[in-house]
């Protein structure tokens, strides 16, 4: 399976990522390289040379499943910080761009 | 203060009055002030918050109180661990200028054992890469050749311990971000198994996989280390609520007798790319374990050596594209103006992210993407469950397992910064460990036969929990290697003392 440059386009328009020109071929490269990886690991599942039919995916790394915290009320005392930290706020906002209008 | 004190010497130092944490912080200071224009380890440098700390914990001392088990020694930290005296920008800059409203749980941890945090260290962007070249701030340099790398993600941190400035140090490890650094820097670093030490406050990359541990320089001090840092946190959903041993009482009791450490049988098929300076290095130790009365077994492990890498590199960009989405211009760091919400995030995006974290964003959203999700993500995350299935059935028959650290030493600068699935390469035996959720550490084995001689590392592998077999087979070997060797001066400087 070969990767081809709108396949980057897309994926990069997923990930909300803007891609400069120049950076097409280099990560198409990239992404042939790490599929061939991939697909063998993907073709091992398929060709039933990894027992995986009856296996359940990994959940948790350890053996012990976390607990749940109590449901108690937890008073954060840096919401105030986050928001002196934001690259912008207002009136206890986070401030974006209109999205109600426009050209999108 | 020129002799490189070990943070047990800090400590008993400091309480019988030899000298003071404001002295052993100033020599400190003097040394990142001397070193680190060569080096690159440190992004930061806390002078102020450590002075303040060091005279809290001298005035601590001649009130006659406790001033904890990690009074008056200097730490580090890798810079994606949030510490408010200074920004956390994890080598990215997406969060140059960002400065954290809270402490992570490790540095509350190191503060109240009265550890005096020196400054923030350098890494690869967002902790993705093994040679802190993909640090936004420019890459760190070994200090046993600085024309090599030091290894990363956590590549500073190592240096820092290596090259003297700290005893000891804080690392993350996803993929092998603190043992390959420690590797190649020569100084001891362990990844703790998963949810033994809380990452609340530690910027998430692959939130499955990631592990905070310590470097130091000896197996004391790496216990030391441990016994403070390892504690249940509810604020870390991850954290295990299990009692923790005192590290120190498994160095203070060290012993290898009727220990069975395993080889892993795959490794015959493998010398193709493992240096031959890796596998002499390996043989000697095992060597030495045997002589210290441990039976060396053999185990297999075909699946975790064949498909880790792909199986992680699957993984872990996956759960990076996820953790990875709040930074969007909005609520952290860098912003872009823009006049559309999807401009001001992908611009945001585009320009703040560097070239690795972008590679690997994209893999990540390709292999959960529709259509794909089946065969990579699912695939991978029931190969992982074959994997901890076989190191379970491998530590039936073991204690321990033996493997290289990386299958080489330390590779010069610019040589896979880019040909990052050459650079993926050198990950192949630390990976398994972080799929398995398992404890491992590496230490320094002995040094290559070059002119500028390279550390080169042996990783031990124990079952879950099992930091104390670990710490103590560390103990026992450093009877006969030495605690780990302070990079010379000389060699910083280009061999001439410049």
């Amino acid at each position: 399976m070969t990767v081809s440059e709108r396949d980057v386009r897309h994926v990069a328009e997923l990930a909300r990522l803007h891609v400069e020109d120049d950076e097409i071929v280099g990560l198409v490269g990239h992404f042939t390289g790490i599929m061939a990886h991939f697909n063998a690991l993907a073709r091992a599942g398929e060709e039933g040379r990894l027992p995986l039919d009856d296996l359940s995916p990994v959940v948790f790394a350890h053996d012990e499943i976390p607990p749940l915290r109590a449901d108690e009320v937890v008073e954060s005392s840096v919401g105030r910080a986050v928001l002196d930290a934001a690259p912008d706020a207002r009136e206890g906002f986070f401030v974006v761009p209109r999205i109600m209008e426009g050209d999108e | 203060m020129d002799r490189m004190l070990s943070a047990d010497e800090i400590v008993r130092g400091l309480l019988a009055k030899e000298f003071s944490a404001a002295e052993v912080f100033r020599s400190s200071l003097e040394r990142v002030r001397r070193m680190d224009p060569a080096l690159s380890a440190m992004l930061s440098v806390t002078e102020e918050a450590g002075m303040a700390a060091a005279r809290a914990v001298d005035e601590c001392v001649a009130r006659g109180e406790d001033p904890g088990p990690l009074a008056g020694v200097p730490v580090v930290l890798k810079d994606n661990m949030c510490y408010r005296a200074a920004p956390t920008t994890c080598g990215s800059r997406m969060l140059e200028r960002w400065t954290p409203p809270y402490d992570a749980a490790v540095v509350t941890a190191l503060e109240g054992a009265g550890a005096v945090i020196l400054g923030k260290t350098n890494m690869d962007e967002f902790a993705m890469g093994g040679s802190t070249e993909y640090s936004a701030f420019g890459p760190a340099s070994n200090p046993w050749d600085p024309d090599r790398v030091p290894g990363g993600s956590s590549g500073g941190s190592a240096v820092a311990v290596a090259a003297g400035y700290v005893p000891v140090a804080l690392g993350s490890d996803t993929g092998g971000s603190i043992r390959q650094p420690a590797s190649y820097c020569g100084v001891y670093g362990m990844k703790p198994t998963y949810g033994l030490v809380s990452r609340r406050g530690l910027v998430a990359f692959a939130s499955s996989l990631d592990q905070i541990g310590p470097f130091a320089r000896t197996a004391a001090d790496l216990a030391r280390m441990l016994s403070v840092i390892a504690a249940p946190d509810p604020g870390d959903g991850t954290s295990s609520r299990r009692a923790r041993p005192e590290y120190g009482a498994a160095v203070a009791s060290a012993s290898l007798k009727g220990r069975k450490i395993a080889v892993v049988r795959e490794l015959a098929g493998m010398k193709a790319s493992l240096s031959p300076d890796v596998e002499g290095t390996l043989a000697r130790v095992l060597d030495l374990c045997r002589r210290e009365g441990a039976e060396i077994v053999e185990v297999s492990l075909p699946r975790s050596l064949e498909f880790g890498l792909p199986c992680y590199y699957i993984l872990a960009p996956a759960e990076a594209s996820s953790n990875l989405a709040r930074f969007d211009g909005v609520r952290y760091g860098f912003s872009r103006k823009e006049r559309t919400l999807k401009a001001l995030y992908e611009r945001t995006r585009g320009e703040g992210f560097g070239p690795e974290v972008k590679r690997r964003i994209l893999t990540g959203t390709y292999v959960l993407s529709s259509g794909y999700y089946d065969a990579y993500y699912l695939t991978a995350q029931k190969v992982r469950q074959l994997m901890k299935e076989e190191f379970r059935k491998a530590f039936a028959s073991c204690d321990l397992i033996a493997l290289p650290t990386a299958p080489t030493p330390a590779f010069r600068k610019g040589e896979l910064v880019d040909d990052p699935i050459q650079m993926y390469l050198a990950d192949i035996f630390t990976l398994p460990v972080n799929l398995a959720g398992l404890p491992a550490l590496s230490l320094n084995g002995g040094f290559t036969a070059d002119a500028r001689p390279l550390p080169v590392g042996v990783q031990l592998i124990a079952p879950q929990w099992g930091e104390e077999g670990l710490l103590s087979a560390a103990a026992v070997l450093e009877r006969h290697l030495g605690p780990a060797s302070v990079a010379p001066m000389a060699a910083v400087k280009g061999g001439d003392g410049r």
